[in-house]
């Protein structure tokens, strides 16, 4: 057997699928040609570092994500938006906001719809003054406590109650509580908490 | 007995939930590898095989029912990563890049040493195949790391079974040069460690 040959059966040599015929005449080759040898060790040692190639496993919940992918079923009002030919959207805080804005000039165009849309922006305006309230409040409540010495309660939500109880106590004529008064003091526990 | 995977097409192909859990379940191993070798990185490799499904699934009705099914899917998934990695290239940097994705050596449960020794391995076989010219590392990826046979292989790269034969074994032969000459300096390279580290006890 000749070098060449013995290099073109070296392939299926080393997958086992050498006919039994020729696989005498390679043994002797492969035992007789040191150079041959080393190829067939070298060729054997890489087709072996190929086959422990590491391989990953599928993971915990890989196939249950690919059939949700491709087997949801459509919510109706997304077939009927694919129906109509149009782009898949996400609704965006800024999406949203457009279309409530939308929402609100249409009912603006209609007498019933006027009073609901008087409704709406009254409430969206009292929860955005409550909210600044709250905020300057509890700003203004925390540099009283410093000033006194004390401290606000580090939980949110023991603030948030202690602002709430400061709030419901206050009168509206009442001055602002960056005012130092002694009712203040006596309302806070020496820990700086809410009275009880 | 089993259904085939055609068999299995044409039930997906009538609205066959199971038919479609079925040729998932039988195909992720695989899908998922050949991410894998594209990425090199298994969270990448996850989020492909999934754009790679949805691709097969939504061009089921293109499959031409009197050839295989592998060698098709197995030619989707290759454009799909090679679309979404931009070029070739990219497949090639993967292979070579030093980066070992670190979820898949931190959950295998073995030794360090044992991880080291993966981790070699895997850098060594990485940076020999992308040594190799585009046609052999491709024919080689496909037999030695896919498992495909030579037909499906011929199928997926419309070659003559002959020449994918030929590929590979050229493919092997020369990798076979270039792991061992690598595997040759890493043994130098480790002898002259050995012999510094030793030097201030002598």
């Amino acid at each position: 057997m000749t070098h060449e040959n013995f290099e073109a059966l070296l392939g299926d040599y080393a997958e086992g699928i050498l006919p039994v015929g020729q696989m005498r005449a390679f043994r002797d080759h492969l035992t007789s040609c040191s150079s041959c040898a080393a190829l067939a060790d070298s060729y054997t040692s890489a087709l072996a570092d190929l086959h422990s190639f590491p391989r990953i496993e599928v993971p915990d919940g890989f196939k249950l994500r690919i059939l949700e992918k491709t087997t949801r079923r459509p919510a109706p009002w997304e077939t009927f938006w694919a129906w109509l030919g149009l782009p898949r959207f996400r609704l965006t805080p800024a999406s949203a906001g457009a279309l409530l804005s939308m929402l609100l000039l249409f009912l603006a165009g209609t007498s019933d719809g006027k009073r609901v849309a008087r409704e709406i922006n009254m409430a969206t305006h009292q929860t955005y003054s409550n909210a600044l309230r709250l905020y300057y409040r509890s700003s203004d409540l925390k540099e009283t406590a410093a000033a006194m010495g004390k401290k606000i309660p580090g939980r949110l939500e023991g603030s948030m109650d202690w602002i709430r109880q400061r709030l419901e106590k206050q009168s509206p004529g009442e001055p602002r509580p960056n005012q130092p008064e002694g009712s203040q003091s006596s309302s806070m526990t020496p820990e700086g908490g809410p009275a009880a | 007995m089993a259904p085939t995977d055609n068999e299995l097409v044409v039930r997906c192909l009538q609205r066959d939930e199971v038919a479609w859990q079925l040729l998932v379940e039988r195909h992720s191993r695989r899908v998922l590898n050949i991410a894998y070798q594209f990425t090199g990185r298994r969270d990448e490799a996850e989020e492909l095989a999934q754009e790679v499904f949805l691709r097969v699934f939504r061009s089921l009705h293109q499959f031409d029912l009197t050839t295989h099914f592998v060698p098709w899917l197995v030619r989707v998934s290759r454009n799909l990563c090679i679309d979404e990695h931009r070029s070739r290239a990219r497949e090639k940097a993967a292979l070579v890049a030093d980066e070992v994705d670190p979820e898949r050596t931190e959950d295998s449960g073995a030794s360090p040493y044992r991880n080291l020794e993966e981790k070699e391995l895997e850098q060594r076989v990485r940076r020999g195949l992308a040594e190799l010219g585009e046609e052999l590392r491709t024919a080689l990826v496909l037999r030695d790391l896919q498992g495909l046979s030579y037909s499906e292989i011929a199928e997926v790269l419309h070659l003559a079974v002959g020449t994918v034969k030929s590929r590979i074994h050229r493919g092997r032969l020369e990798l076979a040069v270039i792991l061992s000459k690598s595997r040759d300096e890493s043994e130098r390279s480790w002898r002259g460690t050995g012999q510094v580290e030793q030097e201030p006890e002598s």
